[in-house]
């Protein structure tokens, strides 16, 4: 089920709102509500996965418990990694081995096309978090099945993330407070999210998709080349921060707190504070635990840049069992591993030579969501070429989509800056600030529905991942 | 919780608010689709959740068009001239778009039902219709092609290179002078009952210049010889019901009744009817001025829908003054024909119709039994598809 859906809005969030305040009290109840209502939510997009989200929530539940009772919890520690890792590995990059295998061995090995369960590198991930952080005495184990279940199973960060991280989130499962003014915040941070998702990254999407489509084909102007990058590095940013933004609303509703996932990355002046500023979880998740456990940065050079390499190589896998994800994760590899060992972001004191390496920042970036989003790596080249090479045409295509989004492309790009919260603090909190405040969260919900009364486009880029 | 009713929690208040009422719109038809994936359940089936919500959504939308409106508010201030697959013209009207695609399967199978009406020994036509966009004026936004009239071109020069009879409207519309796009709706792909009017006038000229056995009375095409009543700001066509009221406007429709005495018998399938009286009361449908202009199309004001009709022209058995000349005619259509087939009723003395996006089993006995004096088929450009061409299907 997507958030960004009528029978989410219509039906799913008020009933689940109305039964958790209006019928229930206690909090072991309330979770249970919680949990069901989750279990509902994935087996309506995946009525037959949520069986294997079930098993993974029964095999890590008693992973887990075996692991507080033994001596020998590195083995228990190890089978837990093994089976989360293995369940990704068979339904994300079985396909993606054999293939690769076949072409560097020359065999004929049948590539398996597997389904991929929505959110499952989400939810493996968590389930690895629990594991973890069991075995490393930060967290008690958890003895009641259900309440793993819930954090694992959660529904507004279950298929595309914040990644929770169970010691971040433990004690919320247990006790947690709604006050009226966590619940109001929860609510606004929902509505930016839905706007963000429905009226900038479903409106940009067919541009992004068009210029993708013509650069596989080979065929594609500058101009379509630039507009198609903008609009997809745009949409990628305002799809998934928009969907943390209403996970993470969702969450406060019902009590919760969870981790920021997006701190306006575009205004980022190095690729490092790009990556302190995008999808935060997944970056705090592989620092804790891949990055801090080989050592971190208090380790040679040598094996710093391993390490970095390391990371990022998971990074880029992570997304996808593509190539051009692998090539994505490098290139920030690279990057981010180059400012570590010359720190020169910070070192750099002249204000002209920041503005630059700010701009410069930001293009790469921008050159590098062409390499992600593209079908491969062949056609993201194509794109970045004629980006590089300004052939002059005049294109009726880009033409076309240049006036059918430019205002959705000029508002995208304004708030990609922290405009909205500057202009919230400026409005007065006095009856007329409020009044303001509510009739404008309650027309982005109005429009956002007209779009979702249109059927428009609707896809959400990271379930798949 | 009293306290949380202040204007400090409005937003929450407000937001609680339209849940509330989106819930109470929601109810009904999530019930309907509960009871539907029940039904799945019970067949030992697992319930397809994508089918499920496509149908919730399906119900839901009867209540949205508030929301489609709004939407279309939007898209207007947005300054977007793509919207819902609907293109805004340079002169503000909508029109969808149609691709380059391969005559030869359609034109094929026209032209061998072309020559199996002829070895019934029964002529045959084909009247190609207007397209909503003009050929030589697209006005299209830069960067959006359109082919519905090439395509047409490849496809009548193809019946004609096998010796179809054909008539091209296109080419009369441009000889008379006519402003194409003033006869067409601002928000639906239909020409306008007027225009209609204009179609009718030219088949019945071009029918009774073959075969004077087609002329009819001169009153029944003297456009004075009809009242017209315009209905202004009452129509929402089917581009415009895509994108709202709020993008599209509304158009006027005009009712179009003979001044003379008419006399007409109709067996719609519809509902199994069959009535008897003058034009207006066995053809037209007023009730839709009143309805819901989102659920149902006042277009069909003139024949009520798509479904074959028999129409039998009873004015020279009441011996009424305006008389048509008696011949009957086969028409297989598309809905552009609705605003041609009354005037065509009176003309002829009985005139049946089978509608081409709908395989008709009837098609060959009416051919071959029924034996009309002619065999027209009126399409416009826009219905020139493979999955539009099934009429013929009992020749493959």
């Amino acid at each position: 089920m997507l958030f960004s859906s009528t029978i989410f809005l219509f039906i799913f969030l008020p009933c689940v709102l109305l039964a958790y305040y209006g019928l229930l009290r206690s909090i072991r109840a309330r979770n249970l509500l919680l949990l069901i209502a989750s279990l509902f939510f994935y087996a309506w997009g995946e009525p037959v996965y949520v069986f294997l989200m079930l098993l993974s929530v029964a095999v890590n539940y008693a992973l887990g418990l075996v692991q507080a009772r033994t001596r020998r919890r590195k083995l228990w520690l190890v089978l837990t990694v093994v089976f989360n890792l293995g369940i990704l590995f068979h339904f994300k990059y079985l396909g993606f081995a054999v293939e690769n295998l076949n072409a560097l061995l020359g065999t004929k090995m049948t590539v398996p096309r597997i389904a991929l369960p929505i959110g499952i590198s989400f939810f493996t991930f968590q389930a690895m978090s629990y594991g973890i952080d069991v075995y490393r005495g930060q967290t008690e184990v958890q003895r009641n099945v259900l309440d793993l279940g819930l954090y694992i199973a959660f529904f507004p960060q279950l298929i595309a993330g914040p990644i929770v991280r169970y010691n971040s989130i433990a004690a919320q499962i247990r006790e947690r407070q709604v006050t009226q003014e966590g619940f109001q915040e929860g609510v606004c941070r929902f509505l930016r999210g839905l706007g963000k998702k429905i009226l900038l990254a479903n409106n940009l999407a067919l541009a992004g998709e068009t210029g993708f489509r013509l650069a596989a084909s080979g065929e594609i102007s500058t101009a379509m080349a630039w507009l198609g990058a903008v609009a997809y590095t745009l949409q990628l940013y305002y799809d998934f921060s928009g969907y943390s933004d209403m996970a993470i609303g969702l969450g406060a509703m019902f009590g919760f707190r969870f981790e920021e996932n997006f701190n306006y990355p575009y205004i980022s002046r190095s690729f490092t504070e790009f990556w302190n500023r995008w999808h935060i979880s997944l970056g705090r998740w592989f620092r804790d635990y891949v990055y801090f456990p080989m050592g971190g940065s208090r380790v040679r050079k040598p094996r710093l840049l391993l390490n970095l390499l390391v990371v990022w190589l998971l990074t880029g896998i992570w997304h996808g069992a593509a190539w051009h994800y692998i090539a994505w994760g490098l290139l920030f590899g690279v990057l981010v591993s180059a400012e570590k060992l010359t720190d020169f972001p910070r070192r750099c004191q002249s204000r002209p030579v920041r503005w630059i390496y700010t701009l410069v920042t930001l293009l790469v970036v921008l050159g590098s969501m062409v390499v992600f989003g593209a079908r491969d790596i062949p056609a993201a080249l194509v794109q970045l070429r004629a980006m590089l090479l300004f052939d002059g045409a005049a294109d009726p295509t880009a033409a076309l989509f240049w006036n059918e989004t430019r205002w959705v492309l000029l508002a995208a790009v304004l708030f990609a800056a922290p405009l909205w919260p500057l202009a919230e603090k400026k409005l007065p909190q006095n009856t007329p600030g409020r009044l303001v405040r509510a009739l404008v969260y309650a027309a982005l919900l109005l429009v956002c529905v007209s779009y979702l009364a249109m059927g428009a486009h609707n896809p959400f880029i990271y379930f798949n991942f | 919780m009293k306290s949380f009713f202040s204007i400090k929690n409005l937003c929450a208040l407000l937001f609680l608010l339209l849940l509330a009422l989106f819930l109470a719109l929601g109810a009904w038809p999530f019930g309907s689709t509960v009871l539907r994936g029940a039904r799945q359940l019970a067949d030992g089936k697992v319930p397809d959740t994508k089918a499920l919500e496509a149908y919730f959504n399906d119900r839901l939308g009867e209540h949205l068009h508030p929301f489609i409106t709004l939407n279309g508010g939007v898209e207007r201030l947005l300054g977007k001239r793509v919207v819902n697959e609907r293109y805004r013209l340079d002169n503000g009207k909508l029109s969808y778009i149609i691709p380059e695609l391969d005559m030869s399967g359609i034109a094929g199978e026209t032209i061998a039902f072309s020559r199996y009406v002829e070895e019934q020994g029964l002529p045959f036509v084909y009247v190609n219709s207007l397209f909503y966009l003009d050929e030589d004026d697209k006005q299209l936004p830069p960067g959006v092609e359109d082919y519905g009239n090439e395509n047409a071109d490849r496809f009548l020069a193809l019946l004609r290179e096998a010796g179809v009879t054909t008539l091209d409207l296109r080419e009369r519309e441009k000889a008379a002078g006519i402003d194409h796009y003033s006869h067409f709706f601002n928000t639906d792909h239909h020409w306008t009952p007027e225009m209609g009017f204009w179609a009718f006038t030219e088949i019945l000229d071009y029918l009774a210049a073959r075969d004077p056995g087609f002329a009819a009375d001169p009153a029944l095409s003297d456009f004075d010889n009809y009242a017209v009543e315009v209905h202004e700001n009452c129509f929402l066509g089917s581009s415009g019901r895509r994108v709202g009221a709020w993008y599209a406007g509304k158009d006027d429709f005009s009712v179009i009744t003979p001044r003379f005495d008419t006399a007409l018998e109709v067996y719609s399938s519809r509902d199994g009817s069959t009535r008897r009286g003058s034009l207006d009361a066995c053809l037209f449908h007023p009730e839709l001025f009143d309805a819901d202009p989102y659920e149902a199309s006042l277009y069909d004001f003139y024949c009520g829908g798509d479904e074959w009709m028999d129409i039998r022209n009873l004015a020279a058995e009441e011996g009424l003054p305006v008389q048509g000349s008696g011949k009957r005619i086969l028409l297989i259509k598309d809905s552009a024909s609705l605003v041609v087939i009354p005037w065509l009723s009176l003309a002829c003395g009985e005139v049946r119709t089978v509608d081409m996006r709908f395989e008709d089993e009837r098609l060959p006995s009416l051919i071959e039994s029924w034996r009309p004096d002619l065999v027209m088929v009126l399409y416009n450009p826009g219905a020139l598809e493979d999955n539009n061409w099934n009429m013929f299907a009992f020749l493959r």
